[in-house]
């Protein structure tokens, strides 16, 4: 994390003086649980950075964004598409000061997890299920003042 | 389909006594074709990328920015199924060129070449098979019994390659001996090994894999087995269904409005004779059944499901004809008409 915060402060530097109406900066990262095993016996679980998976393995990820800008950002929505080949792991989204949106469509409609609808081809609707979901939305309830930062996290399972 | 297909005639089974059988359509959902989608379990080497994008408003302006994109690399994963189509073989003593099928699925993510072997000597058996020779063949047409179109197996020289996710039927073919009892058992059993490895669940090949991806094995450890048990039975029910044609004109064509009268034969051959047995048998497609035609050894049935024997049902449209405890060696005769729509 230590180099994360070296790019975060040269980027907010340079963009404080480039973006002086408002800047975001957004990342993304990917890791996976593991278990550790500490000198005395006691198991814990941390997350290290993920690079390689496999069919059925949980992937972890976080997005954090900043406002390096001068100015309050409002409205400030954050949508991740489910990667592809994966399917989105059932009440994993989690981001403080957000309301949680999914999207079925490929991005077209967001809605919350118990108003979805899935359209089969035969014109019959039913309940969307987490395997359905195409896209992942977070709004922000309050503006994201200069400096603030705030994060959001979900979970994905490769298929 | 007007008659029943020798080798899909089903026997029942002795130690329960009890037979259930459709005359025309026998269970043979198990089988299918012998390369088949099991499971989407993601390519070895596919690359997974994931980025958000964040819009917000500054003042009057809305801005969109995209975060990096890291990327995840898919793993190749050894692993493999076998399952017994059936658990349980019924047979005859003496019977000879018996097949018996076995699914082997390739539950990995990467094209593998598997490896098999059959074993008829198992520990706990009543009598051991007597593997052919050839004894092991590929179902290249997925029929789930032997046909011209399969080929003998030939450990190292045609072993199968399944790609990740795909499913082959393997036949084993083996002899009963003679001179055993009702009841007597013995179990074969198919042993699959993935050719590129097997070894301790978790264990890792760095960049052996495709596209020089990591190999890890799975659970499987890259080996599986499955045994099918053969169940010597002196029970044996045969069916034999026969159709005659009468059209409208007074003539034979099967055009529409001819009736078309179809006769099953049941037999019970063998030393014990079958409990409970049932023939149903569904209404072919493009006819219709014709009320009131069902008969059981020359009585007419009513088709509802009541006091006798018979009944006719809708959707799926079949009849059907509740037999009872059959004695060996008797012979019933169901009978009912249809009308080509």
């Amino acid at each position: 994390m230590k180099s994360l915060f070296v790019v975060l402060t040269l980027f907010a530097s340079f963009a404080a003086s480039a973006a002086p109406q408002g800047s975001i900066l957004v990342k993304t990262v990917a890791e996976q649980e593991q278990t550790v095993t500490a000198a005395d016996g006691t198991k814990s679980t941390q997350l290290a950075p993920a690079s390689r998976v496999l069919p059925g393995h949980e992937v972890v990820y976080t997005v954090t964004f900043e406002n390096v800008g001068h100015d309050a950002a409002s409205n400030v929505v954050v949508t991740n598409p489910v990667p592809e080949h994966t399917s989105y792991q059932v009440g994993s989204a989690f981001g403080p000061g957000t309301d949680l949106l999914f999207s079925t469509d490929g991005g077209h409609s967001f809605a919350p997890a118990d108003a979805l609808e899935v359209h089969a081809a035969d014109g019959s609707t039913r309940a969307a299920g987490p395997e359905d979901y195409t896209h992942i939305r977070f709004v922000l309830k309050n503006s994201l003042t200069p400096g603030a930062v705030a994060f959001a996290r979900y979970r994905t399972i490769v298929k | 389909m007007s008659d029943v297909d020798a080798r899909k005639q089903p026997k029942a089974r002795n130690g329960h006594r009890l037979a259930r059988i459709g005359a025309a359509a026998l269970a043979l959902a198990e089988l299918g074709t012998p390369v088949s989608g099991w499971a989407a379990t993601t390519p070895a080497g596919t690359v997974i990328q994931a980025s958000a994008e964040v819009s917000f408003t500054v003042g009057t302006n809305t801005l969109s920015v995209y975060s990096n994109a890291p990327s995840l690399v898919v793993d190749q994963l050894i692993d493999v199924a076998v399952g017994a189509v059936m658990p349980v073989v019924p047979v005859h003593a003496a019977e000879t060129a018996r097949s018996v099928a076995f699914r082997i699925t390739n539950t990995g993510n990467a094209p593998e070449t598997i490896r098999l072997a059959l074993t008829t000597a198992v520990a706990g058996n009543g009598y051991d098979a007597i593997p052919r020779s050839p004894a092991l063949y590929l179902d290249t047409d997925g029929s789930g019994t032997l046909t011209a179109a399969d080929v003998a197996y030939a450990p190292g020289s045609n072993d199968p390659q399944l790609p990740g996710g795909a499913s082959l039927l393997v036949l084993a073919l083996v002899d009963v001996p003679g001179g055993l009892a009702d009841g007597a058992h013995a179990k074969l059993q198919i042993a699959a090994v993935v050719a590129q490895g097997s070894g301790a669940p978790g264990s890792v090949s760095a960049g052996s894999g495709v596209a020089g991806v990591d190999v890890i094995t799975g659970l499987s450890g890259g080996t599986a087995q499955a045994l099918s048990e053969l169940l010597v039975s002196g029970v044996d029910v045969a069916l034999q269904k026969t159709a005659t044609v009468l059209d409208p004109n007074g003539g034979n064509a099967p055009q529409t409005g001819a009736r078309i009268q179809y006769d099953i034969q049941v037999r019970v051959t063998g030393p014990a004779g079958v409990h409970g047995l049932i023939v149903s048998d569904p209404i072919p497609a493009s006819t219709h059944y014709v009320p009131a035609s069902l008969l059981l050894d020359g009585i007419a049935l009513s088709d509802a499901a009541d006091g006798d024997a018979g009944s006719f049902s809708s959707a799926p449209d079949q009849i059907q004809v509740a037999l009872g405890d059959v004695p060996a060696g008797a012979i019933h005769h169901v009978r009912f008409s249809v009308l080509i729509n």
